[in-house]
């Protein structure tokens, strides 16, 4: 058993002009993690305290907040890699609708207009059979396809901060992931959103969105060979106007 | 055509010039401050290795790329330091970048 | 209920000093002045070499003086820097690559790199010290 001291940041949007900052004493088992702790602030301590959780196993990515500045899933966060004073804020990047819940309807948008599903290259009936694809295929894009939607990318990433308008890292990497995919051929409707200026060339490859990523998609590295593709296709479509 | 950025233009150069100044810029600062072999850069050699087609195209490349690399990345740094007006800035690197190139040219040839 | 979101404002000009990984980011992109900086220094030398003799050694000698290494030196400095993060971030540059049909590893891209950076310096100096 041992005592943190939980700083939670908090906001009511009926009562406070502003957030701050309001701390628990929280008796923590050893094999606690953040979410345990916030948790057990909500069952014993203020029932108002309100946060996003779901699977408690760094799956569903509804849990990610900053905690000492850090975007993590706070499901994943054992308290015994961090002090007894332990902050937890709501997501960078992102306004906060209560407490720990930020606004996400700006990532929501980018993402469904980033058409992340696969558009099939040829329309096939069912009893043509299944679509096949070799360990090589999905090699090309299977790390990118590992993404929980959890948003620490964007809380992590300054570009984002500065220009609200980039369509931002997980959303850049799910299209690369459906661009690579070998049933893929939906490339063109999703150039719109990742290859403009707003797309992969407002990345000035930081590289924090990899440094956060719990499921170690590599956003970062989806973007840069996302800007070589678009680069290519750039330049074809001067050379090769008919190939639009 | 209409989709795509023309940040992907200038993009390619940036990345090319940034590899070649990764490998050859510092080996190049060692001899320029005559560190090692302080008379490899004398005028009569400088002369004969600007005098020919390869050892033009050679600083050609060596010139010009890293610079446009570092126009680029100017552009970009500025807006990390807070400086918005992408406008201003993006036409005082480019052109920059077009004088140093023009010099480069002119004075190339001019050997 | 009603909605009233709370936007937190990301400080424009200092947001770089507030964690050390955004540091080291934009020193990395700062390497950018001294390579345009050098890039200016080498068309000076350039434009003085077309001039003559006498004004190119003179550049020789300027770019040799005290102030002149002192400001290569700096040069330098964020010169090997820009190596060294560019190498860092190459293997994230690179499509998935295989070798006798196992995935290339990221440290290898980067020790190719460096073995390359010392075999491309060393063929320089061979060209210039022999040739």
């Amino acid at each position: 058993m041992r005592e943190i001291q939980l700083e939670v940041l908090r906001y009511s949007p009926e009562t406070d002009s502003e957030p701050r900052f309001e701390t628990f004493q929280v008796p923590c088992q050893e094999d606690w993690v953040v979410l345990d702790a916030i948790n057990h602030v909500k069952d014993h301590m203020d029932s108002s305290l309100t946060y996003r959780w779901s699977c408690h196993m760094a799956v569903c990515g509804s849990c990610g907040m900053m905690v000492n500045g850090e975007p993590v899933l706070s499901c994943k966060a054992f308290i015994r890699d961090y002090p007894d004073k332990i902050r937890v804020e709501p997501l960078a990047n992102f306004p906060i609708e209560k407490d720990l819940v930020v606004v996400m309807d700006d990532f929501m948008e980018k993402l469904k207009a980033s058409k992340p599903y696969i558009i099939p290259k040829e329309e096939k009936s069912i009893d043509d059979g299944e679509y096949l694809q070799t360990p090589l295929q999905l090699e090309a894009f299977k790390q990118y396809s590992m993404c929980i939607n959890c948003m620490l990318c964007y809380a992590a990433c300054p570009q984002y901060a500065l220009a609200p308008e980039f369509v931002g890292p997980a959303a850049l990497a799910l299209t690369y992931r459906y661009n690579k995919d070998s049933r893929d051929g939906g490339k063109a409707e999703r150039a719109h959103m990742f290859s403009k200026s707003e797309g992969v060339w407002e990345c000035s490859f930081v590289g924090a969105c990899s440094e956060v990523c719990p499921k170690h998609v590599d956003p970062a590295a989806a973007i840069q060979l996302g800007k070589v593709e678009s680069a290519v296709d750039y330049f074809k479509s001067f050379l090769m106007p008919w190939s639009r | 055509m209409a989709v795509h950025s023309h940040k992907a233009l200038i993009w390619l150069p940036f990345a090319a010039g940034g590899m070649l100044a990764a490998f050859v810029l510092p080996i190049m600062i060692v001899l320029t401050t005559g560190f090692l072999f302080p008379g490899a850069l004398s005028y009569e050699r400088a002369y004969a290795f600007a005098d020919n087609w390869i050892g033009k195209l050679i600083l050609l490349g060596v010139i010009l790329l890293p610079m446009w690399h570092a126009a680029h990345r100017l552009r970009i740094t500025a807006h990390d330091f807070g400086i918005h007006n992408d406008a201003a800035v993006r036409w005082a690197c480019y052109v920059l970048a077009g004088v140093g190139s023009v010099l480069t040219v002119v004075f190339l040839l001019a050997i | 209920m009603s909605r009233r979101p709370y936007v937190r404002e990301v400080p424009r000009f200092t947001w770089w000093l507030k964690k050390k990984f955004y540091t080291e980011y934009m020193m990395r992109e700062a390497t950018c002045i001294a390579v345009a900086l050098y890039s200016a220094l080498l068309i000076i030398g350039l434009i003085r070499l077309s001039e003559g003799q006498a004004e190119y050694t003179a550049y020789l000698e300027a770019m040799r003086s005290p102030l002149g290494l002192i400001l290569q030196l700096i040069i330098l400095a964020f010169a090997v820097y820009h190596t060294i993060t560019w190498f860092k971030l190459a293997p994230k540059g690179m499509p998935p690559m295989r070798f006798k049909d196992e995935k290339v590893q990221p440290k290898a891209i980067v020790a190719a790199h460096y073995a390359g950076w010392v075999g491309v310096s060393l063929v320089i100096l061979l060209f210039v010290g022999l040739v």
